[in-house]
């Protein structure tokens, strides 16, 4: 090696000792998840295949000519494609939401436990993420992520199985349309709305069962179903059913109540349109999404979800049951 | 030559139990620094003491930040293994890199997987896949790629075969190890690293026994082997340890020069090996913990056989 190269040599050896590259720790965290809980990516997905599934038999073995007939009599042909959209976007988001919902409560609930389970905690501490990062990451995924994504899997759902549905059959008569796009873009636009206020009301139930998860030494399910006792003691030792009340408030659709009667207007409301004569826009007349997030009981709970995130971070950083 | 660790009367209690019990030490850049005791006696806490994983009283500063406030910070500057089990068993030796690579800024990628293309690892692979000895060879690439100051290792070749204890060790001093950056660890097998250390701490009942360096030792301690004829004469030098073996007695003395001993028989540096035995048998040692302080006046010394413990 000559002079200048070891000049150079030593000019850069500085530099390499201070090497940093570009990470992605929040984008990382989050691919960690989905590698660890292969589900929440999976069940979306195995749903709409079942789905989809269930449109084809469906629509190969429905009558040619099925009648559809509402109250006092059948519905005129422009009415169908309005029921069949509406039935199509609630009954397929009805499931998917379940699924994620139950798929949820398995991730909150284990996503701190099993890493202090099988002691791989010790190796995530090794590494420059805080503690604030890491559960904020898992709770990123829950209250965001995954519904964002159950959102999408959902639509392209129902855009299938639309189509599947519309498919001109071989013999018989020429189907009815039953495709509505204007009721479809609404139901959509329905959904997120109601999505979002939906993970908003249940935010601290997500932040609490991370706490647990974070907390709990043993049998985290039974921790996390905890409350339940706690209403049972109530109700034997009180006589009371306080706790049960608020809970089935809190538990229910809470960010729901306050559209009057959307839900029997919703179902309903294909039929107004169907019967003829009425507007389109009375298909989701008497929801007012926006209107949920009057309620204060959801700004309550987003404060309460935000005390119980804080503990779990702090249940993280201090608890040493390694 | 900088401080990487100063600890000054750290203080750690579970229940009555005191895994620290005002313990101070100091570790400088460029050492290798070999924790040894038996079981609780408080090296893991110690450990987890330094990585900000546990909490205890006392002043605690490593690479100058405070490891329990700032573990995070802290982590981009210091490596550590736990021991071989804690690598995610569903993770896949890709995802693995890809996670190191995603949050460690002194990450680099290409060096691990170089060094993984020189075992039988496949990238596809399952942690829970590989055997015991693979996953600390995986755990040893991801760490050798990150470009740390100081190195914590806890018992990190427990349960592996000598060919992968024996890999591991050569591999860290000769990948790893530089003037620059600090090994701290704890082994029980004190034989295996006893000549790559450049110093040890012995712990017991959460106090410190013995603190030097390795290349203080030969001034400070000495071993005595005489026949039975030379016992009586050994031992009017105070010896704080003696053992028989074959018939003969080994001594070990400290603070007396080879000079006072030769006459009196063979005369060597102690292994760590030995002189750990005989520090945990000493009576200040096996005292009930808690009562007076390491480094008393020593009594009578205990005599022990080969295979006594």
């Amino acid at each position: 090696m000559n002079e200048s190269a070891e000049v150079r040599a030593a000019a850069a050896a500085p530099q390499s000792a201070a090497r940093t590259a570009a990470t992605r720790p929040m984008l990382t965290l989050l691919r960690r998840e989905l590698w660890e809980h292969t589900a929440l990516w999976i069940a979306p997905l195995v749903v709409a295949a079942a789905l989809i599934v269930g449109a084809i038999f469906g629509r190969a073995y429905a009558p040619a000519a099925m009648p559809i007939s509402v109250g006092d009599g059948p519905v005129p042909p422009q009415g169908v494609g309005a029921m069949v959209t509406t039935a199509l976007v609630m009954s397929f988001g009805a499931v998917q939401y379940f699924v994620m919902s139950v798929v949820l409560w398995f991730y909150a609930t284990s996503c701190l436990y099993n890493e202090r389970r099988d002691r791989s905690i010790l190796f995530w501490k090794s590494m420059p993420v805080s503690d604030a990062k890491t559960v904020g990451s898992k709770m990123l995924m829950a209250l965001v992520a995954v519904p964002l994504y159950v959102y999408l899997v959902t639509l392209l759902t129902t855009l299938v199985a639309i189509g599947i549905v519309a498919l001109p059959r071989l013999s018989g008569p020429a189907s009815v349309s039953v495709w509505d796009g204007g009721v479809w873009v609404r139901g959509q636009a329905f959904a997120f709305v109601y999505l979002v206020q939906s993970v908003l009301w249940y935010a601290p139930l997500t932040a609490y069962l991370l706490l647990v998860s974070a907390w709990a030494r043993r049998n985290v399910q039974l921790w996390a179903l905890s409350p339940l006792i706690a209403i049972i003691v109530e109700r034997i030792a009180f006589g009371t059913h306080h706790l049960s009340t608020w809970l089935l408030y809190r538990l229910g659709p809470g960010w729901m109540s306050l559209g009057e009667q959307w839900f029997e207007r919703l179902f309903s409301g294909p039929f107004y349109y169907a019967s003829g004569g009425s507007s389109r826009g009375q298909i989701f007349a008497g929801m007012e999404p926006l209107r949920g997030f009057e309620n204060i009981d959801l700004w309550i709970g987003l404060a309460v979800a935000a005390a119980f995130l804080y503990a779990a971070v702090r249940v993280r950083r201090y608890r040493d049951d390694t | 030559m900088t401080t990487v660790i100063e600890g000054r009367n750290l203080f750690k209690a579970y229940g009555a139990n005191r895994a620290l019990d005002g313990v101070s030490f100091t570790v400088e850049s460029g050492r290798i620094v070999g924790i040894i005791g038996p079981n609780g006696a408080g090296k893991t806490t110690a450990l987890k003491g330094i990585l900000g994983l546990t909490d205890f009283d006392g002043d605690l500063t490593v690479l100058g930040r405070n490891p329990r406030t700032e573990r995070d910070r802290l982590m981009q500057d210091v490596s550590f293994i736990a021991d071989v089990a804690v690598l995610p068993r569903w993770m896949r030796v890709r995802n693995a890199l890809d996670y190191v690579e995603g949050v460690h800024p002194r990450f680099d990628r290409a060096r691990a997987e170089d060094f993984l293309s020189r075992t039988d690892i496949r990238q596809g692979s399952r942690v829970r896949e590989l055997s015991k000895g693979m996953v600390t060879q995986l755990h040893l690439a991801l760490i050798l790629a990150i470009d740390a100051r100081l190195l914590v290792l806890d018992e990190p070749t427990l349960g592996l075969d000598l060919l992968y204890r024996r890999q591991f060790y050569d591999t860290l001093l000769n990948d790893y190890f530089d003037k620059e950056r600090t090994i701290l660890l704890t082994t029980h097998q004190v034989e295996e690293v006893e000549h790559l250390l450049t110093d040890v701490i012995f712990l017991a009942h959460g106090h410190i026994v013995l603190s030097s360096t390795i290349d203080a030792i030969p001034d400070r301690y000495l071993q005595l082997t005489v026949g039975p004829d030379g016992v009586s004469r050994a031992r009017e030098l105070h010896p704080f340890y003696e053992r028989e073996v074959f018939g003969r007695t080994a001594l070990l003395y400290e603070g007396r020069s080879a000079r006072e001993l030769e006459p009196l028989g063979e005369v060597r540096t102690p292994s760590i090996a030995d002189l750990f035995v005989a520090k945990m048998q000493s009576p200040d040692v096996t005292r009930t913990p808690g009562a007076g302080a390491p480094g008393a006046a020593p009594a009578p010394a205990p005599r022990a056989t080969e295979g006594s413990r």
